[in-house]
């Protein structure tokens, strides 16, 4: 594993931080964020830093967000199959995916947007037309941001 | 039947063989299902059975025997 050197967030920027999930407690320990706590709603918190944190994994792989702000991420294996008509009734009519890929584009901005306001996925939030949310895709991997700022993602 | 039925929806979904399926098979603990299956999986029970199953019983859904016992009280 490369040795990440500590984080220093500057203004608006967001850290996304991509790897196996059995390592990222190291990679994020390396980066100096200290102990990570749960809120009872079970939001990630950093009570030693002033960062905001959120947390997704899917299959063996994690992602981690870090920012000044609130925070709110999400990832999902695009190549996995979905019965895409029938989870397209979750969301507004408006909005309804077509194919697997928009699918998980709006899910995984649902998801990311939960995380970043707090709620996690509600009916309202599902029915809600999502701004504001930009991605990154890594290999089969699409990850969803939620928050203000500049992203860089760093892979281990 | 309905138990039948439950098996069959959640075999296909989450890709296992139905002889390995009981009412104790938790959902997240043995069949590591997240957020998105656990939703797939809902809107596959209300298309199988035809019914609107509300959020609050879709949360509190942890394992098949929960599921079928819903689906028995709603039909």
């Amino acid at each position: 594993m490369i040795s990440p050197e500590k984080l220093t967030l500057n203004g608006d920027e967001i850290l996304v931080v991509f790897a196996g999930k059995s390592e990222l407690g190291g990679v994020l320990e390396s980066l100096g964020v200290g102990r990570i706590e749960k809120h009872e709603n079970g939001d990630p918190y950093l009570p030693e830093s002033e960062y905001y944190i959120s947390f997704s994994h899917k299959d063996d792989i994690a992602v981690a967000a870090i920012s000044n702000s609130r925070v709110g991420v999400d990832v999902e294996n695009v190549t996995i199959p979905r019965n895409v008509e029938r989870l397209s009734r979750l969301f507004h009519a408006s909005e309804a995916p077509e194919s697997l890929y928009d699918f998980y584009r709006l899910w995984t901005s649902k998801e990311a947007v939960g995380k970043y306001e707090g709620t996690g996925i509600t009916t309202e939030l599902l029915k809600k037309k999502t701004t504001d949310v930009r991605h990154l895709e890594y290999g089969d991997y699409l990850i969803a941001v939620a928050g203000k700022g500049e992203i860089t993602m760093k892979t281990y | 039947m309905i138990e039948e039925k439950v098996y069959n929806i959640i075999a296909e979904q989450f890709d296992v063989d139905v002889a390995t399926l009981s009412l104790e098979t938790d959902l997240v603990n043995d069949l590591h299902a997240d957020s998105l299956d656990l939703v797939e999986l809902i809107m596959a029970f209300e298309d199988a059975f035809e019914l609107s199953i509300p959020d609050e019983v879709a949360l509190s859904v942890k394992t098949l025997g929960d599921a079928v016992e819903y689906i028995r009280s709603a039909k």
